[in-house]
Parts: C-alpha cells; structure tokens; sequence
C-alpha cells in the first residue's frame, strides 16, 4: 500500500509531523482528480432545482428553455444550475442552430452511488463491531 | 432526513451513552471496534479536543496499512461528536461524521451521518495548507 511505503520512506529519515506532511501530498496526489470530481457531483446534486432538472433530463431530452418553465427563475438563473451539471458531467448538451438540448448522463451518478454505498456498509460493519464491544464490556462489568 | 451527499444511519445500542461515548472517544477502545474487518489490527491516536487530529493505521490481513484520519469539530459529552474523515483508500476527504447519542432508558440510540463534502474549493483551501506542509518538509531537509 501506498501509505505504508510512505510512511516507512519518510518516518524513517524524518520526525513525525514531517511524516505526517509528507503522507498527506503523497495522500493528496492520489485522490485529488477523482475526488474532486465526486465533489462537483455531490455539489450538484445538492441544489432541489438542479435535482428536479436532472429528473427530467433523465426521462427525455429538453431544451433549456422547457426545462426553465416549471421553475419561477430566469433563463440565465436555469442556465448557471444546468453548467453546474454540466461541470459534474451529470448532463450533456448537444446544440443545434440556436437551440440547446440537455440529456442526462447516468455515469458520475452511478459512481456517487457506489461510494455511498460503501459508505453505509462500512458504517453497518462497524457499528455491529461496536455492539459487539459493548456486549464484550457489559460481560467485563 | 434527507441527505444526498451522504449516508444517515441509526442503531439502538444496549448500553448506556456515557459507555457509547467512550467506545468513540478512548483510543484504546477505539482499537477494539474501528476497524472493518474481522483479523485487522488497528493502531488509534486521539486528540480528544475541538481542532484535534485523529488517526486510524489499519492493517489488513496482507499486512498492508489504511490509513484513516480526521479533527475534532465538535465534542459534546456524552450526547455528540462531529469529526473530518478522510480516507484514502476509498478517495474520501474531508467528509463529515456526526455521532447524536440520544438516552433511550438503560439504551443509547446513535445516528449517524455522514456527509461528503459538496465544493472543490474547500480542498484548494487545504492544498494551501500542504504546501506549507512542503515548506516545513523542505526546511528540515536543508538544515
């Protein structure tokens, strides 16, 4: 593993906090390109409206101005949330002449998926681990 | 509660929240419980104070090392605890963990969210604080 190799290479020439510092750029290099992507994603899809765009996208293709009807916003307030989607590649446009067509794609929300699922299996593991412990101490007194 | 960058869970524990909160807070509790597999060894250090850091070096039965840290945001004794997670491994950084431990008679009943963070800004603040991090790095080199 990455860390470990790391923290041997630097915990051994240098004094902690170094080796802690080091850790982290070496940490940050790895996870910086797709984590910052899985923020854009979560940032996306924390807005109502732009959850409420990405459901109609997913059910057919609009135009920016169909998808600005239902909402009481401006065009440009519609067309900044649907360039946030765009940057979490949750959405894709395609132009022909003047008009803009929006689609939904699915990817990014399948990996947000996959993550928050591990997420919730990782914290159910853990939680059976700490009942255990709990059982293990109350038998202790 | 609607959480979509996260995930919300709840347990009725049978034990009282004073015991709960220890199990979350004590190091060499923590040793006994935070890890995620059966046959891992966990070694934990724990600042227990708003701002302080801790840490999880996790080996697996390979003997490889995960590492899992975080600081202190909030410590409520015996009813919260909110912490940063940042995990590696699973290209987690600087989420948000929030423990609610809520008496239920002789029982603890503990939610827990956890939410991923939602702006790529907030990681360029924190690239800052690693060049510093260089800097320092970089010093102890040249002396």
């Amino acid at each position: 593993m990455y860390q470990g190799s790391a923290g041997k290479r630097h915990g051994v020439i240098f004094n902690q906090s170094v080796d802690s510092c080091g850790r982290l750029l070496i940490i940050n290099h790895m996870v910086d390109h797709a984590t910052e992507h899985l923020d854009r994603v979560f940032g996306a899809l924390a807005h109502p409206a732009r959850r409420e765009i990405l459901r109609r996208v997913a059910r057919k293709e609009h135009t920016i101005t169909e998808l600005a009807e239902p909402f009481e916003m401006s065009l440009e307030a519609v067309s900044k949330h649907i360039q946030v989607l765009e940057r979490a590649r949750l959405l894709r446009r395609t132009r022909s002449g003047r008009v803009h067509r929006c689609r939904l794609s699915p990817a990014p929300l399948r990996d947000a998926a996959k993550v928050l699922a591990q997420l919730a299996s990782l914290w159910e593991r853990r939680l059976d681990s700490l009942e255990h412990l709990l059982h293990e101490l109350k038998v202790e007194g | 509660m609607t959480i979509v960058n996260g995930v919300a869970v709840k347990r009725v524990l049978d034990a009282p929240c004073a015991r709960v909160f220890e199990a979350w807070t004590r190091p060499e509790l923590m040793a006994r419980w935070f890890f995620p597999a059966e046959g891992w060894t966990v070694i934990v250090s724990a600042d227990l104070k708003v701002g302080g850091r801790y840490e999880l070096s996790m080996r697996d039965l390979e003997g490889a090392t995960h590492l899992q840290f975080g600081v202190y945001r909030e410590i409520v004794p015996v009813s919260r605890l909110v912490f940063t997670w940042t995990c590696p491994d699973l290209g987690v950084v600087d989420s948000v963990v929030t423990v609610d431990l809520i008496e239920r008679g002789e029982q603890t009943e503990l939610s827990l969210t956890h939410e991923l963070p939602t702006d790529p800004k907030i990681r360029r603040g924190h690239e800052e604080g690693w060049q510093g991090c260089l800097g320092n790095l970089e010093k102890v080199v040249n002396t």
